[in-house]
């Protein structure tokens, strides 16, 4: 199955790259070539990485959030686990748009999805993208794209895996997935359960006592439990190796109390209860010379806060997508295809009035092509129609050029220059009295420019990766004080530029094996017209580090982050910057086609005291431990 | 918001530098002022001092003193009279009573006590405080509203008065009160108490504690205390309690009815110094929403600080074109006006002077979101 696989991988490398010196390297470099979503194809060079499942097996436990604070450099915004939010490259957490196959999941009245609130455990890949691409993903994806990956597996036979870890702080997680199939149909159940006290301790320098002793005291934090359960169903159908009928079901409860700052450390918070079914079919046909894919999907979000049924938020969508490519010739295709919403709100702050129900179509035209050798470059454009609002017209020029190539390296450049947008969220629209129906939306003009190096030294690789980037978002929307009472107004214009460093090797040294990894982000974020301010909550210098160390059925992993310092609050108090280093250890007992995985996690082995949002204790060290059991029965 | 009790506070220490000084005064003092005596400003602690709320739960309270004798800001005022500590919760609300001033603070919840040099005179008092919105003070006691622990935002079932006592720093009593306690005020032995979520004025016996009502035509905020101790009482449209009455309530505090309602369309619904009164409350100021011309025809939605007139019961446009007003208070000593002006939870807010005529004189950059001024002299 390995073996087909980079046959797969070698065949579409080739259709890309043209060139075979260059297929020869896309089939080994994996994390180059997804298997499930096209959108790499009509974005030639676009920064996108991959956070492999391999390391996802380290932390089956972990949410979206905790995968991408150890995994990535991206900034992540939250307290010790009832919600977080993903910033990439300075913009805000509405700016990130989250895609599982043809869904963008985000909340419609909030812009953005809580990521702790998304399991790691029901997805194969995690593959992120920097930067505006409005053009391939619509609304919302300003800053970036995280897109939530699923592989077919085409399983023939039975596969399962039962997953449990229990930690620090009263934690525990339950994981399975069972597949089923016999090569042309397949279905998936994964299911998970997450519980967590977080009852840690931690100093508190804002007791009552403080203002008589203003030293630090030692205090159990409150008010913190999460529970999160969630069932994924996917029935998978292949009629022949280019049409596939894949569907995906997932029902997520999420549930948590909201945790009080360090002042009110107590036990009496609200509770946050969240519920959200997602679903999405997709018929994909991809012979050649023309392409077609049809989809649908329907999508529930539910809102309760502090069990108060007359404040639920609920709001329902059907989604409908259909699209076509043709090949014009083995260097150019072009794709065309419609995007289509129907979104019913059911929101007690909104009036009938007002909103009763909003229609959405998105149109959009892809074009790759390669004018020179050696050369692609795609082109992307998209209309979004809106019922009752003008969003504007987004067009976006990807380049990717390989510079230099041998048989052992490669130097591409890339280069791009696109713009986004992201239409005003329900809330901003619609809240109360104080939504404005008249906000425009937000607009983004993302350049960028990179290259990338590879070295292929027999099974070892040395990859190095420079990105530059500058985004200037316009009109961007913010909730403040008004006429007389607080309201959505497009009031400010931020300008977020940067470069980003990127390294990763793989070793083999006998029967070791070693991968290692980091990133380097700098990131100057202003106000247009005030330069020396950083905006609040986004570091001006982040990075991480991982390593892999691999010996027979032994690993052993670290994985360490650095936060810069930052602001959160204009009048200038800021968080100091911190460093969190995780590490793993683990052992696989194999048998046959069976394996069991017991690993042991030390989080924050520094035990470091530090607040990723001001005024939020965070634990400190932590210990976990985890079992992994796959069973295999293929045909 | 200077104390209620008084025009502007005079403060022991205040007092005792007044005799002595006036005893070494007069020797000098010419025969037309042998029979007035002199008023001296305590340089220590005289001064316009701004409560910047912060952002909820995310710290950044703070207090602005303005020494408006000698035009000298001084931001972050606790930090500097306090070296290495800060304000840890939002000051919702903030007043001087008997030599002390008393913050009400949200997240954490709890009342702080200082001296009239802003340091800290014990610990703060977190019992029985459960989201403090204002507080009165008549003998050894304040009456703090409450709303509870978990507030449903729409009856407010479990709100509550707070009885503490100054002395013994502790809370000795909760009255029972629904619907979201906001402003009070005392008048003729009673406690009158603003709800804020439900259309009534709750009207409480303190020796008794038994509560009636008297109805209005929309909810309420903030008092202001009239020369006859009646009530001036903000009116206020929500969108959760809507009408059409908003403005101006007159409560006469004898026969405990509404006598008046002078009605103005968009009051403003923030919980900070919407309502206040020159020194002899013969004017009063409201924070409104007024439209503006913007050209073609094109009317947009701002902020205003309206005066009434109390003896003609007569609004008028004050200031207009304000974006992010969050109330007015009355300088005692020269009857400027100071506009609190809020940008964003996170960014630096403003004050903007205006004299009595309306005419502007200078802009103040203070903490994040002012909310009220307490003036000490």
């Amino acid at each position: 199955m390995r073996l087909s696989f980079i046959l797969f991988l070698f065949v579409t490398a080739n259709v890309l790259a043209n060139t075979d010196v260059s297929a020869v390297m896309d089939s080994i470099t994996l994390d180059d070539v997804t298997v499930v979503s096209d959108y790499r194809k009509f974005q030639a060079g676009a920064k996108i990485d991959r956070i492999r499942s391999e390391k996802l097996q380290h932390m089956p436990e972990a949410g979206l959030d905790q995968a991408l604070m150890r995994l990535s450099p991206i900034y992540v915004k939250g307290n010790a686990g009832g919600l977080a939010t993903i910033r990439f490259r300075g913009t805000a957490a509405n700016h990130t748009a989250i895609k599982l196959g043809g869904l963008n999941i985000n909340s419609l009245t909030l812009g953005h999805a809580n990521a702790s609130n998304i399991p790691t455990y029901l997805f194969d890949d995690i593959h992120l993208q920097y930067g505006g691409a409005s053009a391939i993903n619509g609304s919302g994806s300003i800053g970036g794209t995280v897109y939530l990956e699923q592989k077919s597996m085409w399983t023939k036979g039975q596969r399962m895996n039962f997953s449990s870890t229990v930690g620090s702080f009263g934690e525990q997680f339950y994981g399975s997935k069972i597949y089923l199939g016999n090569g042309h149909w397949e279905s998936v159940t994964k299911a998970y359960l997450f519980r967590r006290e977080n009852d840690f301790y931690f100093n508190n320098p804002y007791h009552e006592n403080y203002y008589t002793n203003p030293q630090p005291v030692r205090e159990k934090q409150q008010g913190a439990a999460i529970e999160n359960k969630g069932l994924m169903q996917q029935f998978n159908y292949r009629f022949d190796p280019a049409a596939t009928l894949q569907s995906t079901f997932w029902y997520e409860d999420s549930w948590h109390e909201v945790q009080p700052n360090m002042q009110s450390n107590s036990p009496t918070v609200p509770e946050l209860h969240n519920k959200n079914f997602r679903s999405w079919v997709g018929y994909d046909n991809k012979k050649n010379p023309v392409s077609f894919k049809l989809g649908a999907g329907y999508v529930h979000d539910e809102q309760l806060y502090q069990k108060n049924e007359d404040q639920l938020i609920v709001t329902d969508r059907l989604v409908a997508e259909a699209a076509a490519g043709y090949k014009l010739a083995p260097d150019k295709e072009l794709k065309a295809g419609v995007l289509y919403k129907y979104i019913v709100p059911e929101v007690y702050a909104y009036s009938k009035d007002v909103i009763d129900y909003e229609q959405q179509l998105d149109l959009y035209l892809s074009y790759y092509f390669e004018p020179v050798e050696n050369l692609k470059a795609t082109v992307n454009v998209r209309q979004m129609l809106v019922t009752n609002f003008k969003a504007p017209f987004t067009p976006a020029l990807l380049l990717e050029y390989k510079a230099a190539g041998t048989s052992k390296q490669q130097l591409s450049v890339t280069g791009g220059l696109s713009r986004s947008y992201r239409i005003p969220t329900f809330n901003d629209r619609y809240w109360g009295v104080q939504g404005n129906p008249n906000l425009k939306a937000e607009e983004g003009l993302n350049a960028e420019a990179g290259f990338s190096y590879l070295r292929q030294m027999g099974h070892n690789h040395l990859k190095a990766k420079v990105n530059l980037f500058y985004m200037d978002v316009d009109n961007w929307i913010q909730w403040s004080p008004g006429s007389i009472d607080w309201e959505a107004r497009n009031i400010n214009r931020v300008v977020s530029k940067g470069l980003e460093l990127q390294l990763q090797s793989l070793f083999h040294l006998g029967p070791l094996e070693t991968e290692w990894g980091g990133n380097y982000s700098f990131n100057p974020v202003h106000d247009k017209d005030q330069n020396d301010k950083q905006l609040i909550y986004a570091p001006r210098h982040s990075g991480n580090f991982y390593g892999d160390l691999k010996w027979k059925a032994a690993g052993l992993s670290v994985d360490a982050s650095y936060t810069g310092e930052r602001l959160h609050n204009k009048v200038g108090d800021s968080l100091p910057a911190h460093f969190l280093t995780n590490l793993s250890i683990w052992y696989r007992f194999n048998y046959r086609q069976q394996s069991l995985r017991l690993s042991a996690q030390v989080l924050n082995l520094g035990d470091v005291d530090y607040q990723n949002e001001a005024y939020y204790a965070m634990p400190g060290r932590s210990f976990k431990l985890s079992i992994s059991l796959d069973l295999h029965n293929n045909k | 918001m200077y104390a209620k009790n008084s025009i502007f506070h005079f403060s022991s220490k205040a007092l005792w530098s007044l005799a002595l000084v006036a005893a070494l005064g007069f020797s000098a003092c010419s025969d037309d002022n042998d029979d007035q005596p002199q008023q001296e400003v305590n340089e220590e602690i005289s001064g316009a001092y701004f409560l910047n709320y912060g952002s909820y739960g995310n710290g950044g309270a703070s207090i602005t003193r303005y020494n408006f004798r000698k035009d000298a800001l001084t931001n972050k005022y606790f930090e500097a009279q306090n070296p290495g500590m800060t304000i840890n919760s939002n000051i919702q609300y903030g007043a001087a009573y008997k030599d002390t001033i008393y913050l009400m603070g949200n997240s954490a919840d709890e009342l702080i006590s200082l001296d009239l040099h802003f340091k800290p005179t014990g610990n703060a008092v977190r019992e029985g405080i459960e989201k403090p919105r204002f507080f009165v003070g008549q003998g050894d006691y304040l009456y703090i509203s409450c709303w509870g622990a978990n507030p449903d935002w729409s009856e407010m079932p479990d709100s509550y008065i707070a009885v503490y006592n100054t002395k013994t720093r502790k809370v000795e009593n909760k009255i029972a009160l629904p619907g979201g306690p906001e402003g009070l005020a005392l008048a003729k032995g009673k406690l009158y108490a603003a709800l804020n979520y439900r259309p009534q004025v709750a009207v409480i016996d303190l020796n008794s504690e038994a509560i009636a009502y008297i109805d209005l035509p929309a909810v309420s905020s903030y008092f202001v205390s009239a020369p006859n101790e009646n009530l001036y009482l903000a009116l206020v449209s929500t969108y959760g309690d809507p009408s059409d009455a908003a403005g101006l309530a007159y409560i006469n505090t004898t026969t405990d009815e509404l006598e008046d309602n002078y009605v103005l369309q968009g009051v403003s619904t923030s919980y900070a110094s919407i309502l206040s009164a020159n020194n002899d409350a013969s004017t009063l100021y409201l924070t409104a929403e007024a439209w503006e011309d913007a050209g073609d025809g094109n009317w947009v939605q701002k902020g205003a600080i309206y005066s009434f007139d109390t003896e003609s019961g007569v609004f008028e446009e004050f200031v207009t074109g304000l974006t992010g007003a969050q109330g007015a208070a009355v300088n005692p000593i020269n009857n400027d006006v100071y506009i609190l002006l809020s940008a964003s939870a996170t960014e630096a807010g403003s004050v903007s002077i205006y004299n009595a005529e309306g005419v502007h004189q200078k802009d103040l950059s203070v903490g994040i979101s002012p909310y009220w001024t307490l003036f000490l002299d």
